[in-house]
């Protein structure tokens, strides 16, 4: 073949494969569904990329961050919602949901972070797993706003598939505490028969995961619950006999010094039965001298030795408790409390006072180093010493305002400034009380913050004799928490105080 | 110049390589490869639509499988989706562009029209594949060999890396010749490899270097796409686009000097055999290069 005729043919060749290429690929189109959802993936994952970025540091983080990613994460599933379902698709308006939820919460929009989790209950009621943890987050909101019923209605649901959300080995510790919470809403319940429903039904979400998962970290926990359960009902003796059959059956495992531990105190505290809570716990040392919860019992020992009035004894178990507990300050700081309290009780006071101003020096975040100057202005208080209890009142609340400007927004300056009202009332400075207490909302701006602010309050206004006051205070408590376990309490005590 | 030293002749072939570009011309075949992988990976980013949609949502379907589909999964599975389709193209269109690239190499300065010479390229075009079936088995064979003795010795793994790449670019080295004893010699692909390996004898060193040193190139690249999680999930899924088109700038890159030096090297040998015949230096005593 010559050259001029192959290259003819080559481009004879060429034309009719361009126009067979051109007539096939204007045939077929774009799949609009494929180009949408890689689309959709594409602004899900430039959300995340958004939500990644707040999640650096969500207390300074950009508000336009926060709005752009909730719209980005809104337009993905309303753009998801339109296309056929599929697997991925699932996922992301899920994922976009929780993620929405979750911004939401950060911005303490708590109405729009639940009705996230219900747009996933509401769009995926046969998936259990992502139901479960919906309704689960939702009843935590609703308990974070004090909007108990809800609570209780989303755990509720929950309930009865929880055991199969748990893991035996590495159970999810909030989702074994459900049950107990559930119960713990129902603590205050006027309705008996409710009350007692409630009970009924978290011990027998415990019974099941015990009986399904013995010898296992869930299982273990669950026992504990149940035990906590029968404790609140003030079952002691049914109590005691479930710590009794746990020791027996657990010889062995881990948990078992913290089931002896919980029996001894519950002989000790609830039955009277102090001398075999001692046996027990100087048993429990005895076998496992460097088990975690040995310190504590140890402190225990000792306070059952100062309950004798044997205070040296005491109070050298105690320093030795002090000594062993550089990793638990809570434990060291009650110990260093009661030293300090039983000086106080013998009459020692140099030493006490001694031991007090250690107390808050040492341990300024903790409850006792709060109580500690407290306890001095009420001993002069209780000794008619009015200069020193003066000088005492007004060392304390210096050192309260000092924790507050050093820790602020803070549950611990919450903490301070209630301690601050608490030494006004001791004087029976009202109007300053007052002022403390409104100023516990201002310090913590949470439902908690505001409920004490309330409480505080109205106890000022009963005690300083101004009932109307704290009837007005009572009744705006009841109008902005319903659903509080107080509020019934607190209706009563408005009948007794508007009628008294 | 006839340079006297290995190490001169080796100076010398990257010389006339570079000499060749001032003539534009020589890239011509390395830039439509290039543009063809291109619009390969165009084709993999932009599988949904069309033109691509027809025969990329399918083969992307085949070669990373359902979620091959989804953003930005389908920036994870680039690189090795990229290779598998760059082997096969390789394999078709690349043979042609190497058979191509040693004739405008070997032709210097002597003119010849673009159509004869891919006329040359189409009628030696079986040999060439037979030739790049039997390098690509064997480059294989390393591979697969190495990735076992990987496995069962991972403490080694580093090592075994190393060594891998080694054994490839021998294996390169081996063969190296093939493509201008077929296009200049007019040799069948099974005497060409004979000549390639008996070549490697007296010359092996040198084509070792001229092989293993522009593929150095790529290896930024591949330490990069080797972190493509990373990259995907921390920086920006369409980074990974934009590794893959530098590896693909690097490979034309490595491929001119490759195809250019060794074409050089090849014409030395011819010419020290044509001027001083030595039966087992020379494969061939016709013209080295054929105008």
């Amino acid at each position: 073949m010559k050259w001029t005729s192959f290259n003819n043919m080559l481009r004879l060749f060429l034309l009719i494969s361009a126009l067979a290429l051109s007539v096939l690929l204007s045939a077929c189109g774009a799949d609009q569904n494929l180009v949408r959802q890689v689309e959709i993936e594409k602004r899900y994952f430039g959300a995340q990329k958004i939500l990644e970025k707040i999640y650096i540091n969500p207390n300074i983080a950009d508000e336009n961050d926060f709005k752009l990613a909730i719209a980005q994460f809104h337009e993905v599933v309303q753009g998801a919602s339109t296309l056929p379902p599929s697997e991925v698709l699932d996922s992301v308006i899920k994922g976009s949901l929780a993620r929405i939820g979750q911004l939401e919460l950060a911005r303490d929009n708590v109405d729009a972070a639940v009705a996230a989790y219900q747009e996933i209950v509401k769009r995926f009621p046969q998936d259990d797993e992502i139901t479960v943890s919906a309704r689960l987050t939702i009843g935590l909101l609703h308990e974070r706003t004090l909007q108990y019923n809800d609570a209780i209605a989303a755990y509720s649901l929950v309930l009865p598939s929880l055991s199969s959300r748990i893991a035996p080995q590495d159970p999810e510790m909030y989702l074994l505490s459900i049950p107990f919470h559930f119960a713990r809403l129902h603590k205050y319940n006027p309705h008996e028969a409710e009350r007692v429903e409630a009970y009924r039904r978290a011990q027998e979400c415990y019974q099941t995961i015990i009986a399904k998962f013995p010898n296992s970290k869930a299982g273990m926990t669950a026992v504990s619950y149940l035990a906590a359960l029968m404790a609140d009902q003030e079952q002691w003796q049914k109590l005691d006999g479930l710590l009794h059959q746990q020791i027996a059956k657990h010889a062995n495992t881990p948990e078992l010094p913290h089931f002896i531990y919980t029996r001894a105190m519950t002989l000790h505290e609830r039955l009277g039965e102090t001398a075999r809570a001692r046996a027990l716990l100087e048993e429990l040392l005895k076998q496992y001298p460097n088990h975690d919860v040995a310190p504590q019992a140890r402190f225990e020992i000792a306070r059952m030795i100062l309950a004798q009035n044997q205070n040296e004894a005491g109070r050298q178990i105690l320093k030795e408790v002090i000594k062993n507990s550089a990793n638990n300050p809570g434990l060291a700081a009650r110990a260093q409390e009661e030293i300090a309290m039983s000086y106080e009780r013998e009459g020692q006071w140099v030493q006490a006072l001694n031991e007090y101003r250690w107390l808050a020096k040492q341990y300024e975040t903790l409850p006792p180093a709060l109580n500690a100057l407290l306890r001095v202005a009420y001993h002069y208080t209780n000794a008619n010493n009015q200069q020193l209890a003066q000088h005492a009142y007004d060392d304390a609340i210096a050192y309260y305002q000092g924790l507050i400007n050093k820790y602020p927004r803070s549950v611990l300056a919450a903490l301070a400034q209630e301690h601050i009202a608490n030494c006004f009332i001791a004087q029976k400075r009202w109007d300053e009380a007052a002022a403390a207490a409104s100023g516990i909302e201002n310090i913590l701006d949470s439902a908690v913050g505001k409920v004490s602010s309330y409480m505080l309050l109205g106890n000022i206004y009963e005690s300083s004799g101004q009932n109307e006051r704290a009837i007005k205070i009572y009744n705006e408590f009841i109008q902005r928490y319903p659903q509080h376990p107080l509020a019934h309490m607190l209706k009563q005590k408005v009948l007794e105080l508007t009628n008294s | 110049m006839s340079p006297e030293s290995k190490f001169g002749l080796f100076l010398w072939t990257w010389k006339e390589a570079l000499k060749a570009a001032r003539k534009p011309v020589v890239l011509l075949p390395f830039f439509i490869y290039a543009l063809a992988q291109t619009l390969i990976v165009a084709g993999l980013i932009f599988f949904m639509y069309p033109p691509f949609s027809f025969v990329f949502v399918p083969l992307q379907r085949v070669l990373g499988g359902e979620m091959a589909l989804h953003y930005p999964n389908y920036f994870l599975s680039l690189p090795q989706a990229f290779d598998k389709v760059n082997f096969v193209l390789s394999g078709i269109l690349g043979i042609g562009v190497i058979g191509l690239a040693t004739l405008m190499f070997a032709a210097g300065a002597r003119p010849m029209p673009l159509g004869e010479r891919i006329k040359i390229v189409g009628g030696r075009y079986g040999h060439l594949f037979g030739a790049w079936i039997v390098e690509t088995a064997l480059s294989l064979a390393v591979l697969y060999g190495f990735a076992h003795l990987a496995a069962r010795v991972p403490e080694w793994g580093i090592y075994v890396t190393a060594a891998r790449v080694l054994f490839v670019i021998l294996v390169s080295t081996l063969c190296a010749f093939t493509a201008a004893l077929i296009m200049l010699e007019r040799q069948s692909f099974a005497r060409a490899l004979a000549g390639s390996l008996k070549l490697f004898t007296s010359h092996g060193v040198v084509a070792f270097f001229l092989i293993g040193l522009p593929s150095l190139l790529q290896l930024p690249v591949q330490f990069v796409l080797s972190k493509s999680a990373v990259i995907v999930h921390k920086l920006n899924p369409e980074i990974i686009a934009v590794v893959v088109l530098a590896g693909i700038v690097a490979g034309m890159l490595a491929n001119y000097f490759v195809i250019g030096t060794i074409t050089s090297l090849y014409r030395m040998i011819a010419f020290e055999a044509k001027n001083n015949p030595q039966p087992q230096a020379a494969p061939n005593r016709r013209a080295a290069v054929r105008s």
